[in-house]
């Protein structure tokens, strides 16, 4: 998933005790959430909790204007047509919530399989269940360090989901969505294959001598 | 045959719904929404053409289909071209858009190189076709404005988007295209000033920031015995599209060379280009209403006035050594603006953006210009001996008094060095100094640590407190966020500085420390001493305590 670019608000003192690249940094963390539905589309909902002086930092950049993190968000999802921007506070345990949906998130790949673009190389991801994968992945914003957690759910309507690589190398999701046919769907691929077999059964069947 | 009829029935069925299932039945009401760009600069081809350069946030168009028809649509085609500058072109083929289902296609466009030489600025048209179900058809088409390759837009937002100052100059992220070390014109020129001004040098293979600031004052001599001259424009407004920005025509470094003459942001342009030739790391600092060119050597930041050339007809031409001294100074303004938190400061390194896929154009070889260079190298003849020196500015001058900790004073009798800055006090003259070692903690002015790294000296300046208690409780609690946990307990005032004691941990180990704070005009200053081994090294910290003014 992409690493989300976010106005960040953090000083870091580091007094009598210069940074070492070895040290331990405990990093800011930021939630992500991802709900794909059955036609590759999906509702992404981005969650922080800040310290106080975080908090204070974060009111003076964002001010009366939230919209600059819709801003943020588009340049972060270029590939996406994104709306139903929703943002929400929690002003008294200091945390902001921001939810929007992505359209295109997935589509069916030359191969006829559903496809989700990961944007990274060897992302570190850990399977929850059948439906739902953690993605952790570590870097820097602004001299900050975070820590940015994707939680992706895939719906009940799926299978056969797999993590694999694109040409360039960068991870990717596979699967197999039984949504979204419309009259060419895979019931009628189901159901005509069966009606066709059975039929051909019969004719084939040699009569009774 | 009676008996077969039912077989025969449900092979047929079978059939049809296969053949429904496969074949693209009916119209597919493709619906397209289409997000373009309102101009494509030149200059910056190479990002447009590159959807992972700058997250892909700068292409041509995107297009949003979306299948609002009952059936599948199959083999949705998607190929544009841009009349005189690109071919009709594949984008992508999607095998199939389910009823209901959004499809997004991203345009980045693969001009020629020969894309460099467009001059002026003209409407072009963009030319989209959507072929599905093996032969239908769309056709969309907008016009977006194509640059001159000199001209630089400032901002890609809409008017009514633009909430400060970062949004009106957001392509300032773009400028290091204009960055061109590759330039045959550009390499021949840095040979040139490394040949006949420096007399060869070495700062590049050194790595060491003595020899770094001698390079950038070298290329700082060049322009001044070279009788290159400052003018400045303004960018003229202009409505592109969607957008409203300043547009500034911007020389390209060989032509801010061969020209002999540019305003700030060009020469800090030229001199990227030639401190990156020459093997550095160039940045370019940006304030509300200028720039100037600068380096980063170790982890320290070093700047320079490259407009200290002026010329006869402005008055006063600033010596290299003033030059850097006048840059030196508006670098710890820059660093201060930043702590304050002023938006409207900050840097464009150039190999970072480079790493995230801002790449210079491509320009061909000129015999006409490399000519131009050569004449123009002939006046660098006396080399830096030929820029006139002012008293206690020379270029040794000044990096003797750079080094001795910039306070002024060297080294004094008894083995300790002055600092001075917003305070000062005595060092052993054996430890290193750092100003401003970390550029996104502005607040740490500077680190002097011991040889063996057991002990060292931050001078610290927090803007905004109002007192010791608040500012040390701040600190405390942004360490405990990056995973150093401080304890601390007042100790005394003494000659109106706040004395503290205190023990400061991380997974690197632990320090004892003795720090004092004072109020300042804009918030509070203070100096810490600590050591890993502060029982051995107690006399020499309260050696530095006691010389603290």
């Amino acid at each position: 998933m992409k690493k989300i670019s976010l106005i960040l608000l953090i000083g870091i003192g580091i007094m009598l005790n210069p940074v070492r690249a070895q040290e331990l940094i405990k990093p800011q963390k930021l939630n992500v959430k991802y709900d794909l539905n059955g036609l590759g589309d999906a509702h992404i909902e981005a969650s922080m909790t800040l310290d106080a002086s975080q908090w204070d930092n974060y009111k003076k950049l964002i001010g009366n204007n939230p919209d600059i993190l819709k801003r943020q968000m588009e340049r972060t999802f270029p590939g996406y047509f994104l709306q139903n921007f929703n943002y929400k506070e929690d002003v008294m345990n200091r945390a902001w919530t921001l939810s929007f949906d992505a359209l295109g998130l997935g589509k069916v790949n030359s191969r006829g399989h559903w496809q989700v673009d990961l944007n990274s190389k060897n992302p570190d991801i850990t399977r929850i269940s059948d439906h739902n994968y953690i993605l952790t992945s570590n870097y820097s914003n602004g001299g900050t360090l975070m820590q940015e957690i994707d939680n992706i759910n895939f719906p009940d309507a799926t299978s056969d989901i797999k993590q694999d690589k694109d040409a360039l190398g960068k991870a990717i999701f596979t699967y197999s969505s039984s949504d979204g046919g419309g009259y060419g769907s895979w019931l009628t691929l189901i159901f005509g294959g069966i009606l066709f077999l059975a039929g051909l059964g019969l004719l084939l069947r040699p009569g009774k001598v | 045959m009676k008996k077969k009829l039912p077989a025969l029935i449900l092979t047929v069925a079978g059939a049809i719904l296969l053949a429904i299932h496969y074949l693209p039945f009916g119209k597919g009401d493709l619906d397209i929404t289409i997000k373009q760009a309102s101009y494509i600069m030149p200059a910056a081809y190479k990002v447009y053409a590159n959807s992972d350069a700058l997250n892909g946030e700068y292409y041509l168009f995107k297009m949003l289909m979306t299948n609002e028809g009952k059936n599948t649509i199959s083999d949705a085609k998607v190929t544009y071209r841009i009349p005189n500058y690109v071919d009709w072109t594949d984008l992508e083929t999607i095998p199939r858009i389910y009823p209901g289902q959004h499809v997004v296609v991203r345009c980045y466009p693969q001009f020629k190189d020969d894309i460099v030489n467009k001059m002026t600025q003209s409407q072009e048209k963009v030319e989209i076709r959507i072929t599905y179900n093996g032969g239908q058809s769309i056709d969309e088409d907008f016009k977006f404005n194509l640059m001159g390759r000199n001209q630089f837009v400032y901002t890609d937002l809409p008017p009514e988007e633009i909430a400060g100052y970062p949004d009106m100059f957001r392509n300032d992220q773009l400028v290091g295209c204009f960055v061109t070390p590759q330039d045959p014109i550009i390499k021949y020129y840095t040979q040139q000033v490394q040949e006949k001004v420096m007399k060869g040098e070495e700062a590049s293979v050194s790595g060491k920031p003595d020899d770094a600031v001698k390079f950038l004052m070298g290329v700082y001599a060049a322009t001044y015995v070279s009788h290159m001259v400052y003018s400045g424009t303004e960018g003229i407004p202009q409505k592109l599209g969607d957008i409203s920005s300043l547009v500034q025509s911007t020389r390209l470094p060989r032509e801010v060379v061969t020209g002999n003459t540019g305003l700030c942001i060009e020469l800090s342009l030229l001199y990227a280009s030639i401190l990156k030739a020459a093997g550095l790391h160039p940045v370019i600092f940006l304030i509300p209403g200028h720039a100037y060119p600068g380096i980063l050597v170790n982890g320290q930041y070093y700047a320079i006035e490259a407009t200290g050339i002026g010329g006869e007809g402005l008055g006063s031409r600033m010596s290299p050594a003033d030059a850097f001294k006048a840059g030196m100074k508006e670098l710890n303004e820059f660093v201060q603006n930043v702590q304050a938190g002023d938006n409207r400061y900050f840097f464009v390194d150039i190999d970072a953006m480079e790493a995230k896929g801002v790449i210079p154009m491509e320009l061909k070889d000129d015999e006409f210009l490399r000519k131009k260079i050569d004449d123009i190298a002939a006046s660098f003849g006396g080399g830096a001996r030929s820029v006139p020196e002012e008293p206690g500015s020379s270029m040794e001058k000044n990096l003797a008094s750079r080094n001795d900790g910039g306070g002024g004073g060297g080294g004094s009798e008894s083995g300790m060095r002055k600092y001075g800055g917003i305070v000062s006090f005595d060092y052993p003259a054996g430890w290193k100094r750092f100003d401003y070692p970390a550029p996104s903690w502005p607040f740490l002015v500077s680190e002097i640590d011991s040889r063996d790294g057991s002990s060292g000296i931050d001078v610290i300046n927090l803007n905004g407190f109002r007192s010791s208690g608040q500012a040390i409780e701040w600190l405390r609690r942004t360490m405990a966020r990056s995973g150093r946990y401080m304890t601390y307990q007042y100790q005394n005032s003494n000659n109106g500085y706040d004395v503290y004691k205190g023990v400061t941990s991380s997974s690197a180990g632990s320090r004892q420390w003795e720090a004092v704070f004072r109020s300042s005009g804009s918030g509070i200053v203070g100096v810490s001493i600590g050591s890993s081994a502060f029982s051995e090294r107690e006399g020499m910290v309260n050696q530095i305590l006691s010389s603290i003014r």
